[in-house]
């Protein structure tokens, strides 16, 4: 299993920050602290299974079941359990509802806390420091570089993820979507509008 | 520490480029460095807030240059070196032999037993509500942040601080991350605190718009006032 790596057969010589990395990581399996086969499950489950798709089936379920969005945003930790889904980053959910006039995003200034357990790790844009330090300031003109352009009247809520609470937003439910299952709603739920960065768009012929 | 990391309400950044792939890392060495963290804090090599810490003590032109995962990668070497579980010396010898067949490993040796762990914790979660004192604001009450800039951690982001806001909700207590980065357990009431967009940013907020932080008590005072 320690030969089990992305890198291990790579053809070139490792850049100065991979051969750092590889460094550490071998010189804490001689002391022990670390297995190589820890260090590639980890790395599998955020690729390939901890992702949006959570947070996604929450979402759907929140719009067909009043009593589970009920439950939702009273205590999101608790409610996604419900669902079979918890885990790191996800043990303080926090669910906020977007509604006709207010608009909640996530954000987080000091460092890139977000929800993994209903998200998986964060894009690049959510690490960014044009992100971080304007969404706070500037929140029509972020969500604009989005696509995003929102109704002047509507109020925005900004949510600086500071402590060990993880928010993720419920976004409202398209009109002309009465006749979908649970499953394809889940479908049309994306990452960017459960961080609040975009709508929940139907697709033209859905 | 007033550091680089805390940049909420800076405007020289340039916009978002919102193009995304759905990847979690761009390079094999990301997610191991990624992975690593984890593993070392459940080890007890270090807790979450110092490793925060450790980030923020980065100078700000070698943070700007450095990638995200680099500022990981540079933090947890620090740390590694601090604690001393491994040397500069160590560190910087291996790196320059990385190039070379990587035979040399160690086999993992413990039958899966720390992947298990992992995976675990990764599926399961580690809650960090704690036992603490009661709670001295109630939602409603008016707030404001104090005027702290200690030479240590702190999870208050500069921008709300002297400003006036509402408690919205309690969470119960956590641990304060100033103390737990300094190793010491000390859970106090958490709050989400409102504050108004014109009271943070002037005439840049726009009336309505509100930014909700979270709080530790001892960052905060009661304000006089009408409750919100």
């Amino acid at each position: 299993m320690a030969e089990h790596h992305g890198h291990d057969h790579h053809p070139e010589p490792p850049s100065a920050v991979e051969a750092r990395a590889r460094a550490l990581e071998s010189l804490l399996i001689e002391k022990n602290l670390v297995t190589a086969d820890a260090i590639d499950r980890i790395v599998e489950v955020y690729e390939s299974d901890i992702g949006p798709l959570n947070g996604a089936r929450v979402v759907a379920r929140a719009w067909v079941d009043p009593e589970f969005k009920r439950r939702l945003l009273a205590d999101g930790a608790a409610a996604i359990r419900e669902l079979g889904i918890s885990g790191l980053r996800g043990e303080h959910l926090v669910v906020v509802e977007n509604r006709p006039g207010v608009h909640n995003v996530i954000v987080c200034t000091l460092c890139s806390c977000y929800p993994w357990a209903v998200l998986g790790l964060p894009p690049t844009w959510y690490k960014s420091a044009a992100y971080r330090s304007r969404m706070v300031i500037n929140p029509r003109e972020v969500l604009a570089e989005f696509g995003l352009h929102l109704d002047e009247d509507t109020r925005i809520e900004v949510w600086d993820s500071s402590a060990e609470t993880r928010y993720m937003v419920l976004p409202e439910r398209p009109p002309g979507t009465e006749h979908l299952s649970e499953e394809e709603l889940a479908a049309l739920v994306t990452r960017d509008a459960m961080v609040g960065v975009a709508r929940v768009e139907v697709p033209a012929r859905a | 520490m007033n550091g680089i990391h805390d940049v909420g309400g800076m405007q020289t950044f340039g916009p978002v480029d919102p193009r995304d792939d759905g990847h979690p890392f761009h390079a094999g060495w990301e997610g191991r460095v990624f992975a690593l963290s984890l593993v070392l804090a459940e080890r007890g090599v270090f807790n979450l807030n110092e490793f925060r810490d450790r980030r923020e003590r980065i100078p700000p032109p070698e943070y700007l240059r450095k990638s995200y995962f680099d500022l990981w990668l540079t933090s947890m070497e620090a740390l590694v070196v601090e604690r001393g579980v491994a040397t500069r010396e160590e560190l910087e010898a291996r790196a320059r032999r990385a190039g070379e067949p990587a035979g040399a490993r160690a086999p993992g040796g413990d039958g899966g037993a720390l992947a298990e762990r992992m995976l675990r914790i990764v599926r399961e979660g580690v809650p960090s509500r704690r036992e603490g004192p009661a709670p001295r604001f109630q939602p409603g009450d008016r707030v404001r942040a104090r005027n702290l800039h200690p030479i240590g951690h702190i999870r208050m982001p500069r921008y709300v601080r002297g400003k006036v806001g509402v408690v919205d909700r309690y969470h119960g207590c956590f641990d304060l991350p100033d103390a737990s980065a300094a190793g010491r357990d000390l859970p106090e009431p958490l709050y989400t605190v409102r504050f108004d967009a014109v009271e943070l940013w002037g005439d840049q907020g726009r009336a309505g718009d509100g930014v909700r932080v979270d709080l530790w008590e001892s960052y905060l005072e009661p304000e006089e006032g009408p409750r919100g």
